[in-house]
């Protein structure tokens, strides 16, 4: 039979610590194990042998750390280890399989270090392919501890191979994996991504994973198996040892069985004793298939939000449709706009944040490579996908990390024929609108049949009911006075008739009608009497985050009133506000409310440039100046550069375009070099910048010295500006210096960080050297000024 | 282990030069610190080793590591203990997210996260002295004087960092999580 066919449906057992077992033959520390397959094939076939002697179903080849972050002769180093493990098998004359084994690659992935998905996934395809190749039976990823890095392994191992995939992960004993995510998160998303088997291994002993178990079996449909270390380490006289024996191994692997594990093994201090001791006595465990379970859940890296209990915000905010600022930032690739966005929604309640950055005139799938993995290295919040570009689509969903939901599908066969088998793919819960070839209906009985459709034709894709929220669709009432009725019927009968969760964008139900908002608020509230599971709606709205914390308040969804208490000293209006502080003190003492306050009372008597000139600048130059004479600290300065940004915001919505252009007094680019990945620096360089009116071109951090120079040509920008924070990264600045020299010699490099001294500038050639953020300005200064 | 920052050590951090902070300053401080211990993972591991002298520079399980000032700094040692903590992955993600909405917010993270780390080292060394026993030297970290940061290469084996403590290596030998460090301490017994 077929490892499938077995797992999952009687009691198999793994091997135990290979790690353990290398060393006690001869593996020194700082050794790379997997050249002994090579170098000393005999000790690997002693192993085996010994576990295959103990017991094992599954024996795991010598490839934990094959890859070619590690090897120049990675595809060998498998080829070898697997034909040692087939080896043993066949001197053993048992039936056995052979796994492939994938640990992680030892570098962390982008956002948390700096390895590109990309290249991530293609080192575990070259590992996936030869082990596929020298026939390894089926691939095991352990000992994982971030999400992203083991969607990049499962990506690689289902799209170059068709072994089983078992992915198993090294929590704390929180529960807690290195990123972040909890088990229920892990369980979701690797579910997702349709892994065959979700484990827990290393780390802890049996003990913590018996009580780790609880949650997996309480979230997993998949089937669970449990590979723990011999105890938690011990350190005596310098030396790590396990101290659970195998008599200790086996009883605690047996609870772990009859808990519902269906297969077992060891990690680290495990030997052929604790194996040969647990197989002996849990052999005879029943194994029951494990039950479907039926969360519709998405999450992001770290967290996860389940519909169908309290209803679920969704916040609409990040889409340009009607908005002129999100349009702008989308245009001139102002990615930080989006980021305020998606912070202040979250801030404001928003569980799950909608995210559409499609305009007609942008590379809408590059924006939203830029906008999802940006999003992402900031929030946890889960994202929701929307696009109707499925090639745009396709990379959100790919480079997303954790389980996403997808807006959205319809009716029409196109559609569903398109976007499900990216969902099936990928994983992810999708918003069905109840549209398709023949349009909206205007019955709710229309729209459930729609519905019942999509349902349909998800099964035959093998997506699950509970991985679709339906959408009703709701039409402004100033078109039909049944429109809303006819919503909230097709709501109720979807919900409560057909089991499924539902979704609606709350805030249509008012178009064309005055004082929306108190159309909305009710509407809302009456969707969620009506079984709706989540609200794409405005969370920065005091009246419909009202309405949802009243309803959850009244529903007894709020334990103790919580959150109706905290939201409701948070709607009261702040009257701390001292009106008698005019713009200038604001700005000086970093007040935000009431800069925005008197921003918006000078608009009322002055003309934008007015304010920024004369009291903007004044008050900046103010602070500025204290900077300079160690009167005021960067806390200071910085606080009242973020408050001179809230005002110019304001100033900025009321501008005409040629006064924009006014403000602008020179084009600087800014980035963090080559190999540094520090840019708090860059980041406030920047703000200060732009408030004195400068545009500044921020490429980032880790930014090669030919992009640099590349935009400096194209945007033709003759100020730069590099920040370094290590002196192994100053090289990366003294090469941009000398590339910038020699293909667009008009440039003028300033340079600051940590590292630098005006020696080091001088040394390396730069024009300027910057000793803190202020001086940038003013050389900036004297820089446009001396040469416009 | 509730982590605490020191305030002197933050407010130098920010460039304060012996002037108190004003009250603003202050408030944000506490504000930051708070929202950083709801992140912050501390962890750290260690290992006692036995170490050989050579000439400039010591030698541990066979991988040698060049720098005078660490043979000098271990000079009346009788082993070494490798040790690594970090605050883990969220912090850099509060601080980025910082960053984009507020820089203030951002320096001054920075500058606690920094003092956060230290108090999580002080706290870690002083258990290890309990359990090990002896006198303890301070931290001496790679990267320091004359031991090159590329010797992290060689800690991090050594130590298997990324796989007990989640920390790694960039190709230019940056840590990550940030908020990571990695020293030898000497122990005289």
């Amino acid at each position: 039979m077929s490892f499938k066919e077995r797992f999952g449906k009687e009691i198999l057992f793994f091997d135990g610590a290979m790690g353990t077992m290398l060393q006690q033959n001869g593996l020194k520390a700082g050794e790379l194990p997997e050249y002994m397959n090579l170098t000393a094939p005999e000790v690997l076939l002693k192993i085996h042998k010994a576990y295959l002697d103990a017991g094992c179903d599954i024996i795991t080849a010598n490839t934990f750390g094959a890859n070619s972050l590690k090897f120049d002769n990675t595809k060998d180093i498998i080829a070898a280890a697997v034909k040692l493990a087939q080896d043993a098998v066949k001197n053993s004359g048992r039936e056995c399989f052979v796994a492939l084994d994938v640990g992680p690659l030892g570098k962390l992935l982008k956002p948390y270090g700096d390895l590109d998905f990309d290249d991530a996934y293609s080192l575990f395809a070259e590992q996936m392919t030869a082990g596929e190749k020298a026939g390894a039976d089926l691939i095991i990823i352990e000992t994982m501890g971030d999400l992203y890095e083991i969607k990049a392994a499962v990506l690689a191992a289902k799209e170059n191979t068709d072994l089983p995939v078992l992915v198993s992960m090294i929590f704390d004993e929180k529960g807690i994996l290195l990123t972040g995510a909890d088990i229920k998160t892990a369980v979701f998303t690797l579910e997702g991504l349709g892994v065959d088997g979700i484990g827990l291994n290393c780390g802890l002993g049996p003990d913590q994973m018996l009580t780790l178990l609880d949650g997996m079996m309480k979230y997993s449909s998949t089937p669970v198996f449990v590979q723990p270390n011999a105890g938690l380490p011990v350190c005596v006289d310098g030396v790590t040892s396990y101290n659970v024996t195998p008599k200790d191994f086996a009883e605690k692997q047996l609870k772990i069985a009859e808990k519902g594990a269906c297969a077992l093994g060891g990690c680290c201090g495990t030997t052929p004793e604790h194996i040969a001791a647990m197989a002996d006595l849990c052999k005879n465990v029943k194994v029951k298939p494990i039950s479907e379970k039926n969360f519709t859940a998405v999450t992001s890296y770290s967290k996860t939000v389940i519909f169908g209990e309290k209803p679920v915000i969704i916040g609409e905010r990040i889409n340009p449709t009607g908005k002129k600022l999100m349009k702008e930032a989308l245009r001139s690739n102002d990615i930080d706009y989006i980021f305020r966005e998606g912070i202040a929604q979250t801030d404001s309640g928003a569980h799950i944040l909608d995210m559409n950055v499609g305009l007609p005139e942008i590379d809408e799938t590059e924006m939203m490579k830029t906008a999802v993995t940006g999003l992402q290295s900031i929030l946890n919040t889960p994202l929701q996908i929307d696009t109707s570009d499925i090639s745009a689509m396709e990379t959100a969903l790919r480079l997303y990390n954790g389980k996403a939901m997808v807006n959205s599908v319809n009716g029409k066969r196109e559609s569903m024929d398109s976007v499900f088998p990216l969902v099936k793919k990928y994983g992810g819960v999708t918003v069905c609108l109840t549209l398709d070839e023949n349009g909206i209906p205007d019955t709710a009985d229309g729209r459930v049949k729609i519905a019942e459709k999509i349902i349909k034709r998800a099964a035959e894709y093998g997506i699950s009911k509970k991985e679709l929220v339906i959408d009703t669709l709701c039409m402004t009432v100033s078109t039909g006075a049944d429109n809303a009725k006819i919503t909230l019927e097709a709501l109720n009968r979807i919900k409560n008739e057909l089991g499924v969760n539902t979704v609606l964008g709350v805030s249509n139900v008012s178009f064309g009608l005055p004082a929306r908002e108190n159309l909305n608020s009710a509407f809302f509230t009456l969707a969620m009497e009506n079984g709706l599971s989540a609200g794409i709606i405005n969370p920065k709205n005091g009246m419909m985050m009202n309405a949802y914390y009243s309803y959850c308040a009244l529903k007894g969804y709020d334990e103790n009133f919580e959150s109706y208490i905290a939201n409701s000293s948070a709607v009261t209006p702040q009257k701390t506000a001292d009106s008698t502080v005019d713009l200038k003190t604001a700005v000086i003492k970093g007040l935000k409310e009431q800069a925005r306050e008197q921003t918006e009372k000078e608009l009322a008597v002055k003309a934008p440039l007015e304010i920024i000139n004369g009291i903007l600048v004044p008050a900046l130059d103010e602070v500025g100046k204290g900077f300079e004479e160690n009167r005021v600290f960067l806390p200071g300065l910085l606080m009242s550069a973020e408050t001179a940004s809230v005002s110019f915001e304001v100033i900025k919505k009321a501008m005409k375009k040629s006064d924009a252009e006014n403000k602008n007094k020179g084009k600087i680019i800014l980035a963090t070099v080559k190999g540094d990945i520090h840019d708090i620096g860059k980041n406030i360089v920047r703000v200060l910048l732009e408030n004195y009116g400068f545009e500044v071109i921020d490429l980032g951090k880790d930014v090669s010295p030919q992009t640099i120079v590349d935009t400096a040509i194209k945007e033709n920008v003759r100020l730069v500006g590099l920040s370094a924070l290590m002196t192994t990264t100053v090289p990366a600045m003294e090469e941009t210096i000398r590339l910038l020299k020699e293909q667009k010699s008009d440039t003028q490099v300033i340079v600051g960080g940590a590292v630098l001294t005006q020696e080091y500038a001088d040394m390396i050639g730069a024009h300027f050297y910057s000793k803190d953020a202020m001086s940038t300005v003013r050389y900036a200064e004297k820089f446009f000024k001396e040469t416009v | 282990m509730l982590l605490k920052f020191n305030e002197k050590e933050v407010l130098r951090y920010l460039g304060y030069r012996g002037v108190p902070a004003d009250e603003r300053t202050v408030s944000v401080i506490d504000e930051v610190y708070q929202e950083l211990l709801k992140v912050v993972q501390p962890k750290y591991i260690y290992r006692e080793y036995d170490f050989d002298r050579s000439d400039g520079g010591i030698t541990v399980e066979n991988i040698e590591f060049k720098s005078e000032k660490l043979l000098s700094h271990l000079k009346n040692s009788s082993s070494v203990v490798l040790f690594g903590a970090t605050l883990g992955t969220e912090t850099d993600t509060l601080i980025r997210r910082y960053s984009v909405s507020d820089t203030a917010h951002a320096a001054v993270a920075q500058a606690v996260a920094a003092s956060l780390t230290e108090n999580l080292c002080d706290r870690a060394c002083e258990e290890i002295k309990q359990i090990l026993g002896g006198t303890h030297r301070p931290r001496f970290s790679p990267g320091y004087g004359d031991l090159e940061l590329s010797t992290q290469r060689d800690f991090f084996k050594l130590l298997d960092m990324s796989r007990r403590l989640g920390v790694t290596l960039s190709d230019e030998c940056i840590m990550t999580p940030t908020k990571s460090v990695t020293a030898f301490i000497g122990i005289i017994k």
